[in-house]
């Protein structure tokens, strides 16, 4: 007879396996940052767990609602997320750090809209493919207004500009496309469209075009742009198998910059060694495999692919966070998901799991 | 041919036992003519008397039977096997709960036919849009070059289908709640769900119990076999049943994985590998929301039979909707009137209100079947303007939505049709769907419907 069976346990496992893992290394990679800086060794733990908390929240609230539901929010919440990253360009609305206006503050809330701006691209994406999926061979009926949403959100997302958020929000995008049937021709065509802007947006900002060449040699700019990946090789070549226990790290006294953010795997290299780093990457497998899983257990179209898309965003920026680490991609800012210190990622991440989690309950 | 069918049982032994058949009319008469023929000792026993059922006794005259008729006795069950239990009586009455103290095994008709056929059966099974949708596959199953049959609740009783049905490619049956409770053997090679809404809680404890019912139909089925659930209906959606049948969905909604559903303006079905457009919407002649699911659900099995999309659609222009349920019957002054008698129960009303955008004048009343009229508030609110109440119902669904629409009274169907229309205006439509049992004022919906068309065609400006 009809047996209910539950979400998928052992992904929300993983996940609170991970945030576990997160806070743990926050606080010991911060601790003397947050010492000299706010003079508060548990400054960014303390915050952390509250956006944890927060985060944890809303995904018990996202497991339990019926994600059909999400079907009819998906154009506003489209629209909410292309004013929120409007406002953030409007001078006095964004707030802008270290160079990039990636934050906006509504009623004491700071927060970084791109987070958000990539869940509703992906949300409207398998929406969208799920209402036209025998147009989406066509172009101009089809893919054409898929693409141009991704277009325009990834213009306001260059503007900030977060690059990283551009990359890995448009690859996403085109796997759902793909795995929706749109012809490869389209698919590779507009991609090779993209490319003379990608190396514009490189070759013109110079800071990015001198993370591209640390990036083939580290060691050609050791105290400036090299610094930050030779610090991170540092740490993993200290942490060695064992790693030298946690809180030992020296790394982060000051030499490697971002060692809670994004450089933490450095960190987690360097005191829990090569086990402590393997032990993260495969948890970050299993999030993806149970992700997939649900993906093609799914009996609609647009939990399909909105599975597919929330997995392949979570992926693929801890794939890139972790090669950044380990000096396989240049630097990008990209936190690696539930780890990294950063409200906004976390609560997003934690957010779309609880999608994930309400779709594993309704296969 | 029959005799060489004898003993071509699926498990079920008839020869040499003892039968009580309770329920005469046409599937009685039926069953217990296949009984017979099968080598038992047949009773039969019906609460009415001689002079109603003769029209079925006939039908039996060359047929060693014994008649028991008037009530139901106790002492009937003396060295009785097995008791076939016609559609439409509960397994609630005392004399059944009596036979299942004693041992004796109680089957439904369905059950008892199966047993003896040869050929794949599709069973149809829902609190609404059975008959419809039965009716569907059938004409889709002939227009792809197959030689199927429709049989269950509408006057064609399965067991009266001869043994030698092999000559079919696909028996359709439709199936009640009543008849999965006397299930045993019956294992359909497609079986659908259409939805599952109140209905028949005078005879169920709760929705639940009338739910698991319905289930049944789904127990015997294994590989190889297809159940196809309704994605619309909450409760089929988040069904989760257990076996190694293939499970598929259609859906107005969503876009199911498999199964059919709509893109656009399009029906879509998705069996195998590749979707096949079917046809636009606007092909589809039935009114209503709800037929959209019929047609949805008969597309889905006769994809798994693999008649091709143009066969469908060249089925589904042909398709003949059947009388009294959303039946267009007459537009006058822009007022358009809709026969849906059969709607004898609440979920067939709130299905049938659904469909309208326009202001509605709802026609309804008549013997109440213990419905929950409060369920209906929010689409009366919103789509009905006058209720034209009948029949003994009327207290009682004055009492749950008299607040929210204008209540007429009327003594009499012809009554209500004139009330109607005086209170609609162009663009209004008038519906006939009753939310109650026809019984309190005429023998059947079908002559209620009936007494309604003749109403709205006697109307004149």
């Amino acid at each position: 007879m009809p047996r209910k069976t539950k979400y998928d346990h052992l992904l929300l496992f993983i996940t609170l396996v991970l945030s576990g893992i997160g806070v743990t290394m926050i606080y010991s990679s911060s601790a003397i940052i947050a010492l000299e800086d706010y003079n508060d060794p548990f400054y960014f733990l303390k915050k952390q767990v509250l956006f944890i908390s927060i985060g944890l929240v809303l995904m018990l609230v996202a497991t339990h609602i019926d994600y059909h539901y999400l079907r009819k929010l998906t154009i506003p919440i489209l629209g909410i997320s292309f004013l929120m990253l409007i406002a953030v360009l409007i001078p006095g609305l964004g707030i802008e750090k270290n160079g990039a206006k990636r934050w906006l503050n509504i009623g004491g809330i700071v927060f970084q809209p791109s987070e958000f701006a990539k869940f509703s691209v992906i949300l409207y994406t398998a929406y969208s493919i799920s209402k036209r999926k025998e147009k989406l061979r066509e172009f101009f009926n089809g893919a054409l207004p898929l693409l141009l949403v991704l277009g325009v959100f990834s213009i306001l997302l260059l503007l900030q500009p977060d690059l990283g958020s551009v990359i890995t929000l448009a690859t996403t995008v085109f796997l759902l496309l793909f795995a929706g049937g749109v012809r490869m021709s389209h698919l590779v065509s507009l991609a090779l469209c993209s490319l003379p802007f990608l190396y514009l947006s490189i070759s013109n900002v110079s800071y990015r075009k001198r993370r591209i060449l640390a990036f083939w040699d580290p060691w050609s700019d050791p105290l400036d742009s090299g610094f930050q990946i030779i610090q991170s090789f540092l740490a993993f070549g200290r942490g060695g198998i064992w790693g030298v226990g946690i809180g030992d790290g020296k790394e982060k006294l000051f030499y490697l910059p971002w060692p809670h953010t994004d450089f933490i795997l450095s960190i987690i290299g360097e005191e829990l060694g090569l086990i402590g780093v393997s032990t993260v990457i495969v948890l970050f497998f299993l999030l993806a495999w149970r992700g997939i899983r649900v993906s093609l257990n799914s009996k609609d179209l647009f939990g399909t692919f909105l599975s597919l898309g929330i997995t392949v965003l979570i992926g693929l920026q801890s794939a890139i966070n972790i090669g950044v680490a380990l000096g396989l991609f240049p630097t990008k800012g990209l936190p690696l998901p539930l780890i990294s210190y950063g409200g906004s990622s976390v609560v997003l991440s934690l957010f779309s799991i609880g999608v994930l989690l309400s779709i594993s309950e309704h296969t | 041919m029959r005799s060489q069918n004898k003993e071509n049982s699926k498990g079920l032994k008839i020869k040499g036992k003892k039968i009580l058949i309770l329920g005469l009319a046409r599937t009685g008469a039926a069953s217990a003519r296949l009984c017979c023929g099968l080598g038992a000792k047949v009773l039969v026993s019906d609460i009415k008397g001689e002079e109603e059922l003769k029209e079925y006794i006939r039908m039996l005259e060359g047929v060693n039977v014994e008649f028991f008729l008037g009530s139901h006795t106790e002492s009937l069950l003396e060295g009785v096997d097995l008791i076939v239990v016609s559609p439409g009586i509960p397994g609630s009455i005392p004399l059944l709960v009596k036979a299942r103290s004693l041992g004796i095994e109680v089957i439904s008709e369905i059950e008892l036919a199966y047993n003896f056929l040869k050929s794949p059966v599709i069973a149809i099974t829902g609190t609404n849009g059975k008959t419809t949708t039965t009716k569907l596959i059938k004409e889709i199953l002939t227009e792809g070059g197959y030689k199927a049959i429709s049989a269950g609740n509408i006057g064609n009783p399965l067991s009266g289908i001869p043994l030698d049905s092999s000559e079919y490619d696909y028996l359709v049956v439709e199936v009640s709640s009543f008849q999965l409770e006397g299930i045993i053997n019956f294992k359909p090679f497609i079986s659908l769900i259409l939805n599952v809404t109140p209905d028949h809680l005078d005879r169920y404890r709760n929705i639940d119990e009338y739910a698991e019912t319905k289930f049944r139909i789904f127990e015997k089925q294994g590989k190889g076999d297809f159940l196809i659930l309704n994605y619309d209906d909450p409760m089929l959606r988040e069904l989760k049943p257990q076996g190694d049948f293939s499970i598929l969905y259609f859906s107005t909604k969503d876009a199911v994985i498999k199964g059919s559903y709509i893109e656009g303006d399009q029906i879509i079905t998705r069996f195998g590998s590749t979707a096949k457009t079917v046809c636009p919407v606007s092909e589809v002649k039935l009114e209503g929301l709800h037929n959209l699911e019929n047609v949805l659900a008969a597309i889905t099995a006769c994809s798994i039979c693999e008649v091709t999309p143009d066969r469908i659609r060249e089925a589904l222009k042909k398709f003949k909707p059947p009388h009294h349920r959303m039946e267009f019957v007459r537009e006058l002054n822009g007022v358009r009137f809709i026969d849906d008698s059969k709607g004898t129960n609440v979920g067939a009303v709130i299905k049938s209100l659904m469909s309208y955008s326009s202001p509605v004048i709802l026609i309804a009343g008549g013997r109440d079947k213990n419905g929950d009229f409060f369920s209906l508030r929010d689409l009366v609110k919103s789509k009905v303007k006058s209720l034209v109440l009948l029949g003994e119902a009327k207290e009682k669904i004055k009492k749950s939505l008299g607040d929210i629409a204008r209540t007429i009274d009327a003594c009499s169907m012809e009554d209500a049709v004139r009330k109607s229309y005086a209170a609609a205006s162009q663009g209004d439509v008038v519906l006939l769907s009753p939310g109650c049992a026809s019984f309190d004022m005429f023998s059947s919906y079908e002559e209620r419907g009936q007494v309604f068309k003749k109403a709205v065609m006697e109307l004149n400006n």
